[in-house]
């Protein structure tokens, strides 16, 4: 498999803060994948480690097969950041005459396109643009350079969900053409949307990672109702993640031998048993608790 | 390319110096020419504009040229724009390099700049003063004094403030010049008197006759030479 961003017990300290704590993580080529984690798990100091805005404390990480700050890897991304904070004394004519040059890639074509159908004011400044029609700028200036990595830091931020839904349009358009998009988000509705692949950091650590549909194939919630109080020490076997206890029901997590767990129940005298597909946000929240 | 950018961004800032400097050298030309028993005589513009140079003009141009060491990569980190900056495939020390000397070649224009401008006040007036001799004062003042563009170019590298940094640059100043008034010892630091034309002029005409204050200058130039560099390892090596 090839890989566009490789870490390798990746460490950030900010003095006796620790943000990033021995973070592995791979991202393959081709495809969205979601970056998931709440505030302060590392998401941001990630982001702004791969593009060198902060040095990392330890650790390897590698950015299209190169160490990470390097300016020849820079021609072949596109960055958005979460506050689409961009110059705001340039109109967003002079900002897209700026960055052209850099990229050799640069589609003219999409630039049109993407003016138009975005509406974007050409000279208008962008210091008098709301945060919607930024992050549209910020999306074509990344878009247009037809990058093999894009990388994009809560991109649907205090949006509103028109804006936000075309930008996720956008995404999935240029993840066809063959980019790789990697985006950080709170949101997990739009990750289970877009994303094929996800990586959920907590603590500075993965906790969990790998194609979204395999995630969630492989993980299944088990519930056992019980007549007497139930016998939870008896489900803390290989397999299960997590067992949570409400009243005369087991709640399990669990990721392997879902059916040696189920057969438990009858062996155990459960009234019932109930194996369930797990949604994203529920496994999100059981791995975050877990921690 | 990174060249429009750090322009586009310092001009504003660059074309409020310049025009702050051009009224304070107008406003002390006039000043002197009307006070001065020899000008009114006269109409004798040369030792006007001498104490413009050595007094306010050096003064104001010693704050301006802090004001335009300002900004970079800390001042964006503290507008939001720093992950874009770095995002582009240019290197931090490029992107250092530009700002280092778009604002240094500034610093020069608002010092010659004004300086030019006396001779076209003097003309103004009926009077003249000689243009090379303007030129060299201006020349001096921006090399000589390239000290206080390297004190604006490392404190905005260390706070991302630009009130902090430009205050911090002042005060340290204004320190150092007090100091050496005061502590006999400390004389040779003290910049004015270093790169001041006072050893060149002929208080005849009050032209330039004599050599430049080359020691001063150099030394000067060397230690802002060191700012320079500071600041630019504290990019190489900080988060932004």
């Amino acid at each position: 498999m090839n890989t566009v961003v490789e870490t390798t017990d990746l460490t950030k300290r900010f003095g006796e803060n620790t943000a990033l704590n021995g973070l592995t993580m791979t991202v393959p080529q081709g495809g969205i994948v979601g970056f998931l984690g709440r505030n302060g798990s590392g998401k941001s100091t990630t982001i702004k480690i791969l593009l060198d805005v902060i040095r990392r404390t330890s650790g390897e990480a590698l950015l299209l097969g190169e160490p990470t700050g390097s300016v020849a890897v820079r021609r072949r991304i596109g960055f958005l950041g979460e506050d689409k904070r961009l110059y705001p004394y340039m109109t967003v004519e002079e900002i897209i005459e700026f960055t052209r040059p850099f990229f050799s890639t640069w589609r003219k074509e999409t630039e049109s396109r993407l003016l138009r159908d975005f509406e974007l004011p050409r000279n208008c400044k962008v210091s008098s643009l709301s945060k919607g029609m930024r992050t549209k700028l910020g999306l074509l200036l990344n878009l247009c350079r037809h990058a093999e990595f894009l990388i994009l830091d809560e991109p649907s931020e205090g949006l509103d969900p028109v804006v936000a839904e075309q930008m996720l349009q956008s995404l999935v358009q240029q993840a066809a053409d063959g980019t790789t998009i990697f985006f950080s988000s709170h949101q997990i509705s739009e990750v289970e949307q877009i994303a094929d692949h996800i990586i959920v950091i907590e603590k500075g650590r993965v906790i969990l990672q790998g194609p979204l549909d395999h995630v969630q194939q492989k993980f299944r919630r088990i519930n056992l109702v019980f007549d007497d109080p139930p016998p939870a020490e008896a489900f803390r076997v290989d397999g299960v993640d997590h067992v949570s206890l409400q009243g005369r029901t087991i709640s399990i997590l669990a990721s392997r031998n879902i059916d040696d767990i189920a057969a438990l129940g009858p062996l155990l005298a459960a009234k019932s048993v109930e194996v369930q597909p797990v949604g994203l946000k529920e496994l999100f929240l059981e791995k975050v608790r877990e921690r | 390319m990174p060249i429009y950018k750090v322009w586009r961004e310092s001009r504003p800032r660059f074309l409020f110096v310049l025009a702050a400097l051009l009224l304070v050298t107008a406003a002390s030309t006039f000043y002197n020419s009307t006070t001065e028993s020899v000008v009114l005589e006269t109409k004798d513009f040369h030792q006007a504009g001498s104490r413009t140079f050595q007094g306010p003009l050096f003064l104001f141009w010693g704050f301006a040229a802090m004001f335009l060491g300002l900004g970079g990569l800390l001042r964006e980190r503290a507008v939001g724009t720093v992950d874009y900056t770095l995002s582009l495939p240019v290197s931090r020390t490029r992107w250092f390099l530009y700002r280092a000397i778009n604002g240094a070649l500034q610093a020069l224009a608002v010092a010659i700049v004004p300086a030019l401008a006396v001779p076209l006040f003097a003309s103004l007036f009926g009077s003249d003063y000689p243009i090379g001799e303007a030129a060299i004062h201006g020349l001096r003042l921006g090399i000589g004094g390239m000290l206080f563009y390297s004190i604006g170019l490392l404190t905005s590298s260390l706070f991302a403030g630009e009130f902090t940094s430009a205050g911090l640059g002042i005060a340290l100043v204004f320190v150092v010049n007090n100091s050496t008034r005061i502590f006999q010892t400390l004389k040779p630091l003290n910049l004015q008197d270093a790169i001041a034309p006072t050893q060149m002029m002929d208080t005849s005409p009050y032209l330039a006759r004599g050599a430049m204050p080359w020691t001063g200058i150099c030394v000067s130039f060397a230690l802002s030479v060191v700012f320079a560099s500071l600041a630019w390892k504290l990019h190489k090596l900080r988060d932004f």
